[in-house]
């Protein structure tokens, strides 16, 4: 394993963090601005199927965007206290759920409410990433690496237009609404996060040893491999 | 709260505030403009409107490497700032092809700066303080992404072209630009002991 020897200069160990952090960070920021967009794509499909108007539309966009901004500064002293690996963790499940519960919005109260519930559940995940990267990186290094985490704008806008129409051409394959294929897409992203997560505490392991991790502390023994219910509760360990 | 109300924090949060407007602005209406160009289909309007963005993920890959110390950050943020702003006003005032020049130039920046405007709070704060401070410059920041495109959309309204739009927020990067040069690090010598950051920069 090149990772487990390389690790024991202080440059060997950045480059470890930046491999083992960044991926994990940028697919998840990615998702969050597809998650964003996507909406103005099922905006036909909403008026269409369950005549909810352009006015209602705007309104609950803008909703999202009311419980996103306030709860922004809760979420991040929320995971100050109880740590980056639950609270990121906890963002992308709940923001997974709610997506895939806008399959089943009946109409304009329930597209509301799931809008307002979504902003609380997505808020956090920026700041509470700029906060994470200050555990990780010093200062001559965190530039850097937020500027690698924000490539995942910049793909989210290369590639949102095309991977959105592909969604909405899932019309009716399902039975549900273009909207529902969208959402539920987004559902099965976050249950790869505790075994990505579990590689951090080996890294902080390895820095509490002076740089100098074991072969068997960098292996990755992810769980992707175990039933559902297994990584259901390592999320929530 | 009271830690976050302290000049430079405020100072980060404008300058943050001003950047957010424009990316924002360019995420709603780039699409709008490249269709103005010309007779295009939505997949070119589409392909031409991936171009700035690469331009931005080669910025993001390759640049904020450079921004080490505070006179190298505060350096590449107001180069940064004046590059999108310059990049803006040449989109605004020419033909089809410069114009995504532009747009392109001005992308380069745009997460370099968001990069480095980050490292200011965190120089400051501490603790709890850092955590809640995040998230309200984030919380700020996100007024700029309200204020932008909606700003955009009256001036469009009311003069029938985009780029009178462009050309205020030029304006307003320029401002912000000077507002950054004003920005200092929490770690960071004040004035009068410049001379000896020149040294190791």
């Amino acid at each position: 394993m090149t990772t487990a020897t390389a690790a024991r200069t202080p440059q060997a160990l950045n480059k470890l963090m930046f491999v083992k952090l960044m991926p994990l960070l940028i697919i998840a920021y990615i998702l969050s601005f597809l998650d964003r967009t996507n909406i103005a794509l099922a905006k036909h499909h909403l008026d269409v199927d369950l005549d909810i108007s352009a006015a209602a539309y705007g309104l609950g966009a803008g909703l999202f965007f009311l419980t996103y901004a306030l709860s922004e500064i809760p979420s991040n002293l929320i995971m100050h206290k109880v740590g980056a690996r639950f609270w990121i963790a906890r963002i992308m499940v709940t923001w997974g759920l709610i997506s895939a519960a806008m399959a089943f919005v009946q109409g304009e109260t329930s597209f509301y409410v799931l809008r307002l519930l979504l902003g609380i559940a997505e808020a956090g995940l920026f700041p509470g990433v700029m906060l994470y990267l200050t555990y990780w990186f010093n200062r001559e290094q965190r530039a850097r690496a937020t500027g690698y985490f924000l490539l995942g704008v910049c793909f989210a806008n290369i590639i949102g237009g095309p991977v959105g129409a592909a969604l909405m051409r899932m019309d009716g394959l399902l039975g549900g609404t273009a909207g529902s294929g969208c959402s539920c897409s987004k559902a099965c992203q976050p249950w790869r996060l505790p075994g990505w997560y579990g590689a951090n505490c080996r890294i902080a392991r390895a820095r509490r040893r002076g740089c100098r991790p074991r072969r068997r502390a960098v292996s990755n023994s992810a769980l992707p491999g175990k039933p559902k219910r297994a990584r259901a509760r390592a999320v929530t360990r | 709260m009271k830690n976050w109300l302290t000049p430079q924090i405020l100072l980060a949060i404008f300058v943050y505030f001003c950047h957010q407007i424009t990316l924002y602005t360019v995420i709603f209406f780039l699409p709008s403009i490249i269709s103005k160009y010309g007779e295009l289909s939505t997949m070119n309007v589409g392909l031409l409107t991936s171009l700035p963005w690469i331009a931005a993920a080669l910025g993001a890959l390759l640049i904020p490497r450079f921004a080490t110390t505070p006179g190298r950050c505060r350096r590449l943020l107001v180069t940064g700032l004046l590059t999108m702003a310059l990049g803006l006003g040449i989109a605004s005032i020419s033909g089809p092809v410069f114009s995504l020049l532009g747009f392109c130039l001005s992308a380069v920046m745009f997460f370099v700066v968001q990069s480095i405007i980050f490292l200011y709070p965190a120089s400051r704060l501490k603790g709890v303080a850092l955590a809640g401070g995040l998230g309200f410059v984030n919380a700020c920041g996100l007024l700029g992404g309200f204020v932008g495109p909606s700003a955009m959309g009256a001036i469009e309204m009311s003069t029938g072209n985009a780029m009178n739009g462009l050309k205020v927020i030029a304006l307003v990067l320029v401002v912000a630009a000077v507002a950054a040069l004003r920005l200092r690090m929490g770690h960071e010598p004040e004035r009068g002991a410049q001379a000896s950051e020149a040294s190791y920069t």
